[in-house]
């Protein structure tokens, strides 16, 4: 029964995620290809995603600060962006990369560097949100949640667990 | 995400084993996949695995031009890639675009017959025609979805001809003319829109209109 409504729970963080514009049908694509075969396949797809952005985001960085900025270098790296946000369904990230392109194409240093602060927010929100999510999943797992009873969580996973508990605590449950 | 994925996952559609092995002798299909971007090539080997395809996957065109031996380098040619049934490639990649590939492959007597598929985010008009001019079967719209693929597979792998795509050739049935310029196929369904044939000689672009 707990176990039950904990899932409810996540099912409805999850649709909260496609409600905020945050992930789109993309991201559903990932789900349903995911299967025993392979039950971790989103979490990599999703990890590749973040290692490869963080590549991204300071090449981009870098690039914007150049005395003369190379427009068409960083035009290179917000389509690689845009492609690989649009791959796994982060929306907005994907927004943000095509609004980006347009102020790129007039040479618009102002808006771009606007652009440049407005994916880094938005890359860094989905993260939070994408991780949050994995770490929960992971935990409702019962042989992971076990063996973390018995071991120390990392404070970042501590302090969400504790989130989640404090919720079934609240809402009388025990674990 | 087994919990979320199980909640929202919608049922796969039957008959998953269209690329696979039937359990009566028939050989896998072998698809080349090529894109720059790691995270596509991790979803296409996917969607393509989860076809029952065997998977070839590499990030760049002088890549794929060498598992095909193509490169001109005198490397014996692996017996892996004789047996490539289709390749699908990303357009936009730095060095050798997904169109210079095609070149490629389409100027080789022994892989000119390969089916190449190239994968764009963007839908540039000019690009797509000047693709399909130059001999790839289909032009996909990124990002790529299951049923893209699926599709894909069944008639490209299968040769069942009654498919059409977007920005595809039409496939004919062999008894018909290749300058045939309204639909012909017999099963075709009167009341749906259905695109005019397109053969190669002719430029204009396939656009969806419906059967006279």
């Amino acid at each position: 029964m707990e176990l039950g409504l904990m899932q409810r729970r996540l099912e409805d963080y999850t649709k909260s995620l496609f409600m905020e514009g945050l992930l789109d049908a993309q991201f559903l694509q990932l789900q349903q290809l995911q299967d025993e075969s392979n039950p971790g396949f989103v979490g990599e797809v999703v990890s590749l995603f973040f290692d490869d952005s963080e590549k991204l985001l300071n090449e981009l960085t870098s690039a914007m600060d150049q005395q003369i900025v190379d427009f068409r270098k960083v035009d290179s790296y917000v389509h690689q962006f845009k492609g690989s946000s649009s791959s796994i369904g982060a929306q907005r990230i994907k927004n943000v990369c095509i609004l980006f392109r347009k102020y790129i194409e007039e040479q618009n240093i102002e808006a771009c560097l606007r652009c440049l602060q407005q994916v880094k927010q938005e890359y860094y929100h989905v993260k939070s949100k994408l991780e949050t999510l994995f770490r929960v999943t992971s935990l409702l797992n019962p042989i992971v949640l076990k063996e973390n009873l018995k071991h120390p969580l990392g404070t970042d996973s501590l302090s969400n667990l504790c989130q989640w508990l404090d919720y079934f605590a609240n809402t009388s449950l025990l674990l | 995400m087994a919990v979320a994925g199980a909640v929202l996952r919608q049922n796969l559609p039957g008959n998953m084993d269209l690329c696979g092995k039937t359990g009566k002798g028939v050989p896998e299909f072998h698809v080349l996949a090529v894109d720059d971007s790691i995270v596509d090539r991790k979803v296409i080997e996917k969607l393509l695995r989860s076809l029952s395809c065997k998977v070839t996957v590499v990030d760049s065109g002088s890549r794929a031009l060498q598992f095909l031996g193509l490169d001109g380098e005198n490397s014996s040619v692996g017996f892996d890639a004789l047996k490539v049934n289709l390749i699908m490639t990303d357009y936009s990649m730095p060095g050798m675009t997904g169109y210079e590939l095609l070149k490629k492959i389409k100027g080789s007597s022994a892989f000119r017959e390969i089916p190449v598929v190239i994968m764009s985010s963007e839908r540039i008009l000019a690009r797509i025609n000047r693709c399909l001019e130059e001999g790839a079967e289909e032009f996909l719209s990124k990002p790529v979805k299951f049923s893209d693929v699926e599709r894909l597979t069944r008639y490209l792998l299968r040769g069942e001809a009654d498919e059409v795509s977007e920005f595809g050739k039409r496939k004919l049935p062999k008894n018909c003319d290749l300058e045939v310029s309204s639909p012909s196929s017999p099963s075709s369904d009167d009341s749906s829109s259905s695109l005019c044939s397109y053969s190669r000689s002719s430029s204009p672009l396939p656009k969806r209109c419906k059967s006279v």
